[in-house]
Order: C-alpha cells, then sequence, then structure tokens
C-alpha cells in the first residue's frame, strides 16, 4: 500500500492541491476563502466567548484562552471528521476513475485525506498567528502541534479507509458515520472542559481514541507544555493501527470493489 | 518468431449479483456459508494471443463481454479466474477523456490526464505542440474545459491519445469523433500507428472498418470466445450469428398455396428455407391492426444467398411473406432505412412503387419481394418491416398492418477503389455529359 502511495504521491499532492483551489472556484476571491473561513470562525469565537459570554477557562484569567481552546479542538476536529467522511466517500465519488483506470484505490482516500490536512494547516497556521496577538502563551509546545496534527489525519486516513471500502457495498456506512462523527465530537471534549464532567465520566474519556490528540493539542496550544507521556504512544497506535486495518480490509475486498462501484 | 505481447489463457470473470446489499452483509457474516447471491459469467474461457504489431479486431454484439474484457486487460477490473500478461503499457481508448477535471485548463488536463495514464510531465511537454495542433483548440487551450464544447474536448482528448506511445493501444468506436475531417485525421493517425508497429486491439461494430483495418478478430457472445481467425472470416461468423438470433429454429406450418398468380416465380431454396421459419412472437410490433400479418422475412443478395450485408451500390431483395387475417382489398408492403443518426434515409411502399397486389381472401397468402438498389453511404442501418392497408373500410388513412422490430442492422460496406461513387448519405440518379469542341 505504502509503495503504491509513494508511487502516485505526485497524483495525490496536485489533486488535493487542485481540491483547493477549485473548491471555491467561480467566487471573486477565490483561493482566498481559505483564509477568510478559518478566521472568520477563530474570531468569531474569541469574540464571543471572551467578550460576550465572558466565558473563562477553569484555572486561568487570560480572556481569549477558552476561545483558544476551542479552536485548538474544533479546527483539528472539522479536518479529522471530513478526512473520515470525504474519505468514506472517495471511492464513490471517484467511480469514473475506478472503472476504467488502473489507479489504486487507496489513492482517493489519501487525496482526500491530504486536502483536508493542507487546509487544516492553514487555518492552524491562522490560529498561531491569532495567539500571538492576543498575547496567548505560546512556547516551545508549538512545535509538536504539526506531529499531532499529522497523527491524527493519519488516524482519519485509516477510517476514511475502512469507511470507503465498506460504504462500496454498502451505501448506508457513509450516512451512519456521519452520526457517528457528530456523537463522537460531543463525548470528546472538544466543546467542553472535561473538569464539568461528573467525576465518574471523567475517568471513562481517556479510553477515547480521540482524547489523547485533543488533550495534546489543549495542552500545547492553550497551556504551551507538552502533553503526558502516555498520549504519545496511544497516538502513534491509532495513526498506524487504523490503516493497516483498513488496507487489510480493502485487500480482502479489492476484487469486488470495481465491480460493485 | 513473433513476439506476444498480450496473451490471455482461460480469462473469466464473474459478477456477484446481489438483490439485497444487505444480503452481503449475511455473507460476510457467515463467513460465505450463507450463499445470497447469483453468479454472473461476463467471461469464460476465454483464450488469445496477440503479437507485436498486430491488429486484433474484438467483435460482438452488445453484451457480449467486450468491455468487460478490455477493463480487465487495462487492469480496471479484477479477473476472477484465468491469467492474462500484457507486455508493456498499455493505453485504452476507453479513458478518453476520464481524467478531466473540468475546472482544469485544457493544457492543465493534458498533464493531469499523462499523469494517470503513467507518462511524465517531460515527455508530454515534448509531444505538447504536436497535441495542440492535432486537436486545433485555440486560444480555448488555457481556458477551463467546462467551457469547451463536447466536439472539442473530445478533439482534445483524443489528441492527447493519439501522441502517447505505448506498446499496446486498445481503441474503441470512439475512433468516430469529431467532424468528418478530423475522423479522417484520426483514421490517418490510426494507420500510422500501425505503420510504426504499435500493438492495436480495435472494438468496433463497424465491420466495415474491421475488415479493412484488422488482421484478425475474436468474436464473442455470451461471454465466450466463439470465434477467431482472419478479420473477414470472423466478421462473416459475425453476421451468422446475427442472423441466428433472429431467426429461430421452429419450421413454420406451411408455405404458399398451390396454383398461385403473380410474376415471382424463383424462390431460391435459402431463402424459402428462411422464410419458413416461424417468427418469434416479440418480433412483431404490439401496434398493427394484425390485419395481415408477416409470418416469414428474409434479406437476400443478388446470387440468392440470404445475407444481412451489402457492397454500395449493389441491390438487396427483402422477402416477405405475408398472411391475410381477414379479407384485404389494399395491402401495401412497405420498408424504411434508418441511418445511425436515426435519419429515415428512404421509405417505399408496394403501392409508392406503382404495384397493386391482389386482394386476399382470410386465411390466404402472399409472397412479396421488394429490391432495393442501396446506393447509400457505408455505415450500418436500421431497417422498419410492415404492411398495411389504405383504408381498411375505416375513415383514417394509411392503417399499419404488422410491423417487425429488433431485426439486425443491414451493414453497407464500402466499395474498394481509390474515388469512392459518390459522398453523402445516397447516391441520386447522375449523368455528366462533355465535348471538346463545339
Amino acid at each position: 500500500m505504502v509503495v503504491n502511495l509513494w508511487r502516485y504521491r505526485s497524483f495525490i499532492l496536485r489533486n488535493a492541491a487542485s481540491d483547493i483551489r477549485y473548491r471555491y472556484a467561480g467566487s471573486a476571491a477565490g483561493i482566498l476563502w481559505h483564509v477568510i473561513n478559518p478566521l472568520a470562525q477563530i474570531l468569531i469565537y474569541t469574540l464571543v466567548f471572551s467578550q460576550l459570554m465572558e466565558l473563562r477557562l477553569p484555572g486561568t484569567v487570560a480572556v481569549g484562552a477558552f476561545a483558544l481552546y476551542l479552536c485548538a479542538g474544533i479546527l483539528p476536529w472539522t479536518a479529522f471528521s471530513d478526512c473520515v467522511l470525504r474519505g468514506a466517500n472517495a471511492f464513490i465519488d471517484n467511480a469514473t476513475y475506478l472503472k476504467k483506470l488502473p489507479i489504486p484505490e487507496q489513492v482517493f482516500v489519501a487525496q482526500s485525506a491530504t486536502t483536508a490536512t493542507l487546509s487544516l494547516g492553514v487555518s492552524m497556521a491562522l490560529l498561531f498567528v491569532v495567539s500571538l496577538v492576543t498575547g496567548g502563551v505560546v512556547g516551545a509546545a508549538w512545535l509538536g502541534v504539526p506531529l499531532v496534527l499529522v497523527l491524527l489525519q493519519g488516524f482519519g486516513f485509516g477510517l476514511g479507509l475502512i469507511g470507503s471500502t465498506l460504504n462500496v457495498f454498502l451505501r448506508d456506512v457513509g450516512q451512519a458515520l456521519a452520526i457517528g462523527l457528530q456523537l463522537w465530537m460531543w463525548v470528546t471534549p472538544i466543546v467542553y472542559v472535561e473538569q464539568i464532567l461528573p467525576a465518574r465520566l471523567q475517568a471513562l474519556v481517556t479510553y477515547n481514541p480521540a482524547y489523547p490528540f485533543i488533550d495534546a493539542l489543549h495542552r500545547m496550544v492553550v497551556q504551551g507544555a507538552w502533553p503526558p507521556a502516555w498520549e504519545w504512544p496511544m497516538m502513534i497506535a491509532w495513526a498506524a493501527g487504523t490503516p493497516l486495518v483498513g488496507y487489510l480490509v480493502l485487500r480482502r475486498l479489492r476484487p469486488e470493489i470495481r465491480d460493485a462501484i | 518468431m513473433t513476439e506476444v505481447v498480450v496473451s490471455v489463457r482461460d480469462l473469466s470473470k464473474r459478477f456477484k449479483l446481489y438483490a439485497n446489499p444487505w444480503h452481503r452483509v449475511v455473507e460476510w457474516l457467515t463467513l460465505g456459508r450463507a450463499r445470497c447471491h447469483e453468479d454472473f459469467w461476463a467471461l469464460t474461457g476465454i483464450g488469445f494471443e496477440v503479437a507485436r504489431g498486430e491488429c486484433l479486431g474484438i467483435i460482438g454484439v452488445n453484451g457480449a463481454g467486450k468491455s468487460t474484457l478490455l477493463k480487465i486487460l487495462s487492469r480496471a477490473l479484477h479477473p476472477t479466474g484465468g491469467r492474462f500478461e500484457v507486455r508493456g503499457r498499455l493505453v485504452s481508448l476507453l479513458e478518453l477523456g476520464t481524467g478531466f477535471h473540468p475546472e482544469l485548463t485544457g493544457r492543465q488536463n493534458i498533464f493531469q490526464s499523462a499523469r494517470l495514464l503513467g507518462f511524465p510531465a517531460d515527455y508530454v511537454r515534448q509531444r505538447l505542440p504536436a497535441i495542440l495542433d492535432f486537436a486545433q483548440i485555440g486560444e480555448f487551450i488555457d481556458q477551463p474545459v467546462k467551457q469547451y464544447s463536447s466536439g472539442m474536448f473530445v478533439r482534445l482528448a483524443f489528441s492527447l491519445f493519439a501522441h502517447v506511445d505505448p506498446d499496446v493501444y486498445i481503441v474503441d468506436e470512439t475512433l468516430a469523433v469529431g467532424d468528418v475531417f478530423f475522423q479522417q485525421k484520426c483514421f490517418e493517425r490510426f494507420r500510422e500507428l500501425r505503420r510504426r508497429g504499435c500493438t492495436i486491439l480495435f472494438v468496433s461494430h463497424d465491420m466495415e472498418a474491421i475488415t479493412h483495418l484488422c488482421d484478425r478478430a475474436i468474436l464473442l457472445s455470451g461471454g465466450k470466445l466463439v470465434a477467431q481467425g482472419d478479420a473477414a472470416t470472423v466478421v462473416h461468423d459475425y453476421f451468422a450469428l446475427m442472423g441466428q438470433t433472429f431467426a429461430p429454429s421452429t419450421p413454420a406450418a406451411g408455405f404458399l398455396g398451390e396454383g398461385g398468380t403473380g410474376n415471382l416465380t424463383e424462390i431460391p431454396p435459402e431463402v424459402r428455407h428462411q422464410l419458413q421459419q416461424m417468427l418469434p412472437a416479440e418480433a412483431h410490433a404490439a401496434t398493427g391492426t394484425r390485419t395481415s400479418e408477416i409470418v416469414g422475412f428474409a434479406v437476400s443478395e443478388g446470387s440468392g444467398r440470404p445475407t444481412w450485408s451489402i457492397v454500395s451500390g449493389e441491390a438487396l431483395k427483402f422477402w416477405y411473406l405475408i398472411e391475410a387475417k381477414t379479407a384485404v382489398a389494399d395491402l401495401n408492403v412497405g420498408i424504411h432505412f434508418y441511418d445511425r443518426r436515426g435519419i429515415l434515409v428512404y421509405a417505399v411502399g408496394s403501392i409508392n412503387a406503382g404495384t397493386t397486389l391482389p386482394p386476399l381472401q382470410a386465411g390466404e397468402r402472399i409472397l412479396c419481394a421488394i429490391t432495393v438498389t442501396l446506393a447509400v453511404q457505408p455505415g450500418a442501418y436500421t431497417l422498419l418491416i410492415q404492411t398495411g392497408g389504405l383504408t381498411d373500410g375505416s375513415p383514417e388513412p394509411g392503417l399499419l398492418h404488422d410491423r417487425l422490430q429488433g431485426l439486425p442492422p443491414l451493414v453497407v460496406t464500402a466499395r474498394s477503389g481509390p474515388w469512392a461513387p459518390f459522398y453523402g448519405l445516397a447516391r441520386l440518379p447522375t449523368d455528366v455529359a462533355w465535348s471538346t469542341a463545339s
């Protein structure tokens, strides 16, 4: 699988780049929307939570801290969910190619994952700038952010790969995934802080596969601290394990994918 | 010894048909112990070889398995059984324009598609002038292809395909794209590729093109390889097969009665045999009063041999065996020719032709032959074979009695020679006079 992805790397990158370039095709601002959209999102959160609702993160006094917390979780989650959902539809959306060209299937999932990751890169860079400007805690720990994001997207790619293979045979999978991801977001401390949960649930929440990723991001972006050591092997395991499972599922069903699509 | 470039051995392809997508899940959960699908064998036991520089025609009616075979060869489908090997790079015209992104410009799309086919950017850059010159897109090349007319789109796609240099080409009927000038350029390019020793698999329903362009051909029917050999022989087998699907082999009860009248005295034995084959019920269109019914139909060439193909400019005889169900006073026997675009090229009836057929009593039969000189351009024509009456006692004129449908196409091939006898849909009676001095 890796060999094939490497062989098609230029195709994946160029297609991801043109996905980004043409998502807003026809609009006057064009590619600028990739900056405007996340920027507006960040600014709205900052304004609403720090100025209007005056929410404070427990243990901090900084006005922008809650907005920063929210953005540090919600921007990567949006990209992750994009990665899974678009990935799950990748085979169906690219049916015309699959039916006619000998391109390895996983290339299309990788393409949608790359697209989601590229636009995540843009929005996180903006978050970094906003954090600098509004006086957030910007430390060396920010250096770890790209690594966590890549691991998160690797996890998303794996889920997308499993989803896309099953989705070819059972279109309900794509729909179910969309609902599942919504639910998943709400059981992950993204729009709330885990301290508000009852103690019993607080212990459970760490078993959520997405938890180490989101918690690590929170620590690095909001507190400028490195994540606890146990989170790294967890993240690496999910980021490596799901693509492997995805590959095994794909390999098993590969001969029939192009028949059923 | 010639080098084999494409070899296919005992190739088969099964599609699993599920009535409901959940049935597949049931099979997964029971690890295949519960069987919830039906097998459809699109190909079984296909085997052939193609040598370098050879042009192989692949023919068969729709659904014979041609596309499945080509998709397997271009590795877009996985075979269920058997083996195949393609030496070198294969490019298929089935993929024409597949990789085109509507938002990208023509130029960007050329590079993108080439990348999809596995050709590096440098390779395309070298050939870009030739591609652009061939496609004749002009300044539009730097516009997004969504703004192209469909003709421009196909021209661009074809130009790219025509200028890459694969070891094996799969050419589909897409060769017939664009206006007549572009088509001529395409055929010229095709011949050039052949001269250069490119191996070609050519799929077409145009038997004329198959016989002229291919060295050998294979005939598929129902997923099986039923004939292979030199192109002309296999094309003949194809027509034989088409005739078979039309004429089932149940002999009809009787023929004409004794002591009849009329000027049709000579009935070739093969035509007689064909006319005695019962037409399947679904051959009769649902419309029509069935006041008279076509009970037998045959087409023959001048020698009396039944056929469905003819050289342009020669005559065919269309034989109708008609039975009157009730008394018919003013029978009209007609034939329509439509070309592949559905344009009515010619229609005529016995009444138009100035022949008055005798009145028929109920149960009486008549054999009628219409001879038409097919001075039309080469190609496939569909026929409409019908009987009717002028009034049938009711006020509206031109009543339809019976019409045959689902007839195989009539194929008109070109006369060989440096000059076509005419250009256009059909030859009109023409006379050229001259003198050098008064």
